[in-house]
This record gives C-alpha cells, structure tokens and sequence, in this order.
C-alpha cells in the first residue's frame, strides 16, 4: 500500500453504506477519489480538515431538516410583512409570530444541545439574553390592533438580531452541527466521540477530528511491521484489538461480556483506524428521513452501489419537500431508474437494509419481485395518498402494501382488514373501493410473480366487483341496504378461514333473496383457493357502499 | 491428480459473513473454510491436511427467518439483573435475532488433497458418514448426491467453455489475472463482473500470550460470478467429466 494514498474495498452491507458515505463526504468536498471496479481510492491528504467536510456533508445535505433551518427560515415571513411596512399584517400573521416565538425559538433556544455550542460561537452577541428578551405580544380586549404594531415592530428586531446570529458562518457550523449530530449521525453510531455523553471535549469538530480522523492519519504513517495483530475487516496489520464494533448501532456485541460470539471466547474482532473511520460515515451512506433509513446493497461494482443510493437520496430529500414521507416510494423510482439505465444488467438479489425503530430490517429483492412491482406502478402510485387510522396512528396504505410485497406476503390479509376497517369505521378509513381493487391488481400480479397462480386474470376482479355492486342495487331497489353490513361480515368470515360452504350459503342466500340467478363467476371461486380469495374480495368490495357519505366514509 | 468431487443438496442453509453478528448473513456459496471443516469434521482429522477446494452452484432464493440467540461469557456468574436463564450458577442471555438462508442450495465441490493417498479415506467417509453431515450451521443438513473419484488435468481447451446449470462459483483472483477465465461483463463495462471477496480457507493459531490465541486466517481472494468463460487457447484445470475447477 502506498503511503499518500488509501485503498479501500467494498465487503458487507455496513460497512459498504460507510464506504458509499466516505464518497459522498469526500465528492461533496470536491476531493479526488477514484473508482476501480471493487475499490476506491483517495489521497492521504482528503483527510485533512475532514472533520468540516464530514459536518458540511450532513449540514448542506439535511439543512431543511434541521431546527436551526426552521429559525431562519422565518427571516422570509418577516420580509415578505416589512416589504409593505406591515399593511398586510392581520390576526393570522400574529398568531404565526407567536407560533414562532412560542414553539420555534423558545423551544429551541433553551435546549441542551444549542447551550452547549453557545459556548463553542465566537461572537459577542448574548444568545441567552436575547432569547429572554423575546415574548409573544398578545392583542388585549380594549386594544386596537394599531397599538401594538409598535411593540410588534420591536420584537421582530430583536427576532431579527437572533437570526441573524443564527446565520452566521460559525453559528451555522456549530447549531446545525449539533441538530445533524443528533438528527442523523446518531442513527448509524452512538456512544463514543461526540455522541458519548461524557465526551470531554466539548467541540465536536475537534473531538472527531482527535476520535476518527488523527488515529487514520497517525496509523498510515507509521511502519506496520512489528504489529502483531490484523484487522478483522480489511487484514491490514494492527497494534492492538482496541477498535471493537460496539458503537455501531445494532451490529456489534459487548465484547467483554458477551464473548460467546467469537471462537473460543477470544476476542479478534477488532478493526484498524481506517475501517473505524468508514464506518463513522455510515450515516452519510445510509439514507435517512427522521429515523427511518435506507440503503441498497447493490454490490456487483462501488459504481452502481455509489449511484443507486445517490438516486435514492435525492428522491427522498425531493419527496420530503412536498411533505411526504414515502421512503419506499424513493427507492422505487431509483430503482426503476438504475433498471431502466441497464437493461442489460441483472438487478437482482440486491439486498435492500431499512432502518426504523432502531433496528436493522432486512428485505432481499428478487428480480421476480422487482418485476412485479414494476410492472405494477400504476397501480401502486393509486395508492400513494391513501391510508387508515388505527390506535391513533395514521397508515399509509402505499408503504404497507410494499412492505408487505418486499416481505414476500399476499395482500388478502390486508384487503380483508382494510374491507373490515371500511364497514365498522368507516370514519378511519381514508380509502375508495377502487383502492381496493388496484391492490388486488397487484396482488395478482405478486401471485403470478411467485409462481402460484397461472391462469388468474384481470377480469375476474373486475366482474366479480361489478356483480357485488349489482346486487347491492338489488337490495336498495328493495329498501334493504340495512342487511347488506351482515352479509359483508358473514362473506369476509367464509373467505378468512377459506371456508367455501360458508361463503357460498350466504351468496345462495342473497341471489334467493333477489330472485335471481347466481353469476357464473362463483364457479371460477371454486376452482382454486386463491381464485376463491380473489374473486370473494373483489366481490364483496363492489358491494360494500362506495356513496355512503353520511358516515363520513370515503374522503 | 485426483480430486474427490461431490454434488450436495442443502434445503436451508447459512454460510456466515464472519463479520455479521446480530444479523447473521450468508454467501452465496459457502467459503472454503467451511468446506474444509465439514471434510475434517467427517474424517475425524484433528490436524489440517492441506488440500485445495473448487465450489461451485446455486441456490433458489434468499430468505430471512428468525432464530434464538444465546449470549453469555465464559464462566460468568448468573446475575438476576442481567441473565435470563440460569445454567448451575452461571447466567446466558437469551434473546432473538434474524439469519438469512438460502434456499434449495446445489453445490458442485472439488476436494483435491495434497496427500493423494487420503483420496480413498475421505471418499469412504463422505459416502459412509460417521456422523451426519453438515454444511454451514451444525444444524444446515447436506444431503450428499454424489461422490465421485475424478481425475484433474491441465488441458489447453480447443474451445471457450463456460459453467453450466446455472451455476455461479467463486473464481480464485489469480486466474482473472492470468487470463484464464473471461468474466462476461455486461455490455464492455469490465466493472460489472461479479462480487468480490475475501474468503478464509485455513488457519493457523496464534499464541499472544495472556491466554489470548488467535486464530489467523489464510484468507483467498474470489470473484463471485455466474458469467464465467474460460477462454480457448489456455491451460486449465479440469476434471474427466469437463468440468473446470477452480482449486484454491
């Protein structure tokens, strides 16, 4: 290995979202690095100042996530109010001031993470007391709205001194430095450097800078031949097996109390300065919104590995500005990007890593599945604005019907929940039956895609649903809509527990009721259980009320 | 030469990344040093013998599965706070965590021992086991189709010759560089060749004192790849059935 440079080779998922991360780090900082099929490599020097670099790469990527964004932002609403000498300033623009001051720089300004680098800015401005200064004006009952103009005026002077503070070079550093700190970078390492809570250098920069960046400096210069020990990643030659994995979230283990881990209860996973130095920038690899994250694993070469999480990034910091939080949503259209790139290649088997709660979820695509959910876009973008209430918690139906494709499982189970959800409460579910019936599209599609079924066809949804509103008509011609709630419940229990009988008496039941033939499409159901399931969902979804608004149904 | 080359079947199955400890992720084909260990552990060598390996196959799908973790320390004491359950007086952790498996594995492996007098030894224990055999985790099954005596022998192909059944294999680095096996790369990007890695074949251990051996791994450079040719004109090693082998 030459000296001024350093090579480094792709090897697992993790510690290749460090590998992609140290990229991003270093081509945002316009430093050179080179790609070579399974390797990249870098100058020695890249190194220096890469603690700014490694904090510039999260600030510029993640600003408008950031609090210390929310603060500034508020400079516009404040111009677009003086532009006019605040003619246009109403009740409303009042209550946004105070919103502001209230839950924007009272919140934030007292917090633990903004008074530790208070004391890192090198500025006169007292921070602490102008956030003292300022307080919502509120309008008294026998005052004009001309009489505190004056007061509000003032504060937005002193709002103004503050933002400005904020906007300041070193401000700006160290403020949105500690929200990426704790915003993004601890969700891929905790515990040491910065992120330990009894650090003793208050400077993060600095304490980085000392942790990850000197020990790689120091290491690549001096002679390896006497150590004795090698890294346990990359081989290269070690002093001692100090650098354990623990830091990382949800990878390593305790190596001093959980040593049954390794072979003979010695200890030998240990890594060398520079492979603790990648995985210090797997934050920057992995793609993260709030606390959930995604990495493709797409291996083959650093180049597509680079690329697709790239794409992935962008989708998702370009999704979230329109307020959406789809992750899955992102990595569809890279992915569908990167195929439609390469027709040729094969992207498949790629390992897709999702990051929530705290924990590393791991999905595999097959070429299959990616099939199918290509092939199934339309259907799935239908989707992308429904959802339901369940315990107080809002679900999107688009990244539910993903995850679950991703995982490998049928969507019956979620159509009969969401089919259960429209007729007991309707108020929570913010979905059409049309919804529905795009879900068993691609439900068929999944199906054929794993091999179950061969011969289901599109029309059956379609034909089934129409005879389900049919007969509905019926029983509304006939003022009995009231029975049609039971029906669904009987008709969901038969297809739930595949019971054919049961599903069957209560159709025969019905079309008796109606004093009319059965539809022909109930024999195609019987041949198959998932032609049953198929057949029985769509059905009762054309027969569940659509225009049922007075229960505040269908939004 | 000869080599022993047996075909394998395993159901569900997980070679482990060295380095994955909460999850625990697999190769695609299993590495060397577990090959070598199932041979050692079915002819009861207690001490290496050297050999050269060549695996090569396939398997259907990946999927995850969960499976019960046990975590403890060597002779720790149980501790109420911190231990689940109770063995004697010492304490283990117990917990959950996820393994990913492949499934409906094929292997193709050539066995070629440097002492060519353990040929008839190791192919009566691969045909007669002693105990059940194993691949990957103690508990992954190989179900042995086949075993088979061939003989290896360098021979200058008269035309290209590639893997069949679909199979992928880990091609020692040193044969890319050689020239001896092509990658069909995708288009003319020679990027896009396969995955690269770092396989342990055998160790040795190392005594650092203060109770501390080591194991210190001999580790192989591989490309993992399914578009394998191995080009006309050159010397390669092969065994009577025409099949390449790719011995490291």
């Amino acid at each position: 290995m030459e000296d001024n440079k350093i090579k480094i080779e792709l090897s697992d998922w993790l510690y290749n979202a460090g590998v992609v991360g140290l990229y991003n780090i270093l081509e945002h900082n316009g430093d050179k690095v080179q790609i070579k099929d399974n390797f990249l490599e870098f100058e020695i020097n890249s190194l220096e100042n890469f603690e700014e670099k490694y904090f510039k790469y999260f600030i510029e990527k993640y600003e408008k996530f950031t609090s210390w964004y929310k603060i500034i932002s508020f400079q516009n609403k404040i111009e677009y109010w003086e532009e006019d000498g605040f003619q246009n300033f109403n009740e409303k623009s009042l209550e946004e001031l105070n919103s502001y001051i209230r839950d924007v720089l009272k919140k934030y300004l007292k917090s633990n993470s903004y008074i530790a680098a208070y004391d890192l800015i090198n500025n006169d401005f007292d921070i602490k007391l102008a956030e003292k200064e300022i307080s919502t004006i509120n309008l008294k009952k026998n005052q004009e709205f001309q009489d505190i103009l004056n007061n509000i005026k003032l504060m937005i002077e002193k709002i103004i001194k503050i933002i400005n503070y904020f906007k300041e070079d070193e401000s700006k550093k160290y403020l949105a430095g500690k929200n990426v700190m704790y915003n993004i970078i601890k969700n891929g390492w905790n515990g040491v450097c910065f992120l330990n809570a009894r650090t003793k250098e208050k400077d993060m920069y600095i304490d980085y800078k000392k942790y990850f960046v000197d020990s790689t400096i120091e290491y690549n210069k001096v002679k390896k031949d006497k150590f004795k020990y090698n890294c346990f990643l990359c081989d290269r030659e070690m002093k001692d097996l100090n650098n354990d994995l623990s830091f990382l979230n949800a990878t390593g283990f305790d190596t001093k109390r959980k040593s049954s881990h390794v072979w003979n209860f010695t200890n030998d996973v240990a890594v060398c300065p520079i492979c603790k130095l990648i995985y210090s920038c797997v934050p920057a690899g992995i793609n993260y919104v709030y606390s959930k994250g995604i990495f493709i694993n797409d291996n083959s070469n650093i180049d597509s590995l680079i690329n697709i999480n790239q794409k992935v990034r962008d989708e998702i910091l370009k999704e979230h500005e329109t307020n959406n939080s789809l992750t899955y949503r992102a990595m569809i259209i890279a992915l569908e990007e990167e195929i439609n790139d390469k027709v040729k290649y094969e992207l498949s088997d790629i390992q897709l890593v999702r990051y929530d709660e705290e924990k590393y979820r791991f999905n595999i695509l097959s070429k299959k599945l990616l099939e199918v959910l290509r092939s199934s876009r339309d259907d799935l973008n239908k989707l992308i604005k429904t959802g339901f209430n369940e315990i107080n918690t809002y679900f999107n139906i688009y990244e539910e019907v993903l995850k679950k494709i991703m995982n490998g499982e049928n969507l019956f189970l979620f159509i009969h929940k969401l089919l259960s959800l429209k007729l007991s409460k309707p108020v929570d579910a913010h979905y059409k039956m049309s919804h529905l019936k795009s879900m068993m599209y691609i439900n068929i599609k999944f199906l054929k895609g794993v091999g179950f079924v061969e011969n289901i066809e599109k029309d059956i949804i379609d034909s089934a649903n129409k005879q389900g509103y049919f007969l509905r008509t019926e029983y509304e011609n006939r003022n009995s809509e009231n029975k049609i709630g039971g029906i669904c419940y009987r008709l969901l229990n038969g297809l739930k527990t595949n019971n054919k009988d049961m599903f069957m008496d209560v159709i025969m039941n019905c079309y008796l009721y109606i004093g009319k033939t059965v539809p022909k499409i109930f024999i195609e159901a019987l041949k198959s259980d998932e032609n049953f399931k198929t057949i029985g969902y769509a059905f009762v979804s054309g027969l569940i009320n659509e225009k049922d608004k007075n229960n505040g149904g269908s939004k | 030469m000869k080599a022993i080359r047996i075909k394998l079947y395993q159901n569900m199955v997980n070679y482990k990344i060295p380095s994955s400890f909460q999850l625990k992720e697999t190769y695609p084909l299993p590495p060397y040093s577990t090959v070598i260990g199932m041979v050692h552990n079915l002819c009861g060598y207690k001490e290496y013998q050297e050999m050269k390996i060549s695996i090569q196959g396939k398997y259907h799908s990946k999927v995850n599965d969960l499976y019960t973790r046990y975590e403890f320390k060597n002779g720790m004491e149980f501790d109420k706070g911190r231990h689940q359950l109770q063995a004697d007086k010492f304490g283990i952790c117990r917990g959950i965590s996820t393994v990913e498996l492949l499934t409906d594995v094929e292997l193709l492996i050539h066995i070629i021992p440097e002492n060519q007098d353990l040929i008839e030894e190791i192919k009566n224990s691969l045909d007669f086991p002693k105990i059940f055999p194993a691949l990957g985790r103690w508990e992954d099954l190989a179900v042995i189709g086949e075993v088979k005596i061939v003989e290896i022998f360098e021979e200058e192909l008269e035309e290209d010759l590639s893997l069949g059944d679909n199979y992928s294999v880990y091609i020692p680095l040193k044969m890319i560089k050689d020239g001896k096996i092509m990658l069909l790369g995708n288009g003319n990007k020679t990027s896009n060749q396969g995955t690269r890695y770092k396989l342990n074949k055998n160790y040795k251990k190392k005594d650092y004192g203060r109770n501390r051996v080591i194991r210190k791994w001999n580790k192989v450079e591989v490309v993992y790849s399914s578009r394998v040719l191995a080009v006309e004109n050159e010397k390669i090693l092969l065994d009577s059935d025409k099949k390449i082998v790719f011995a490291v």
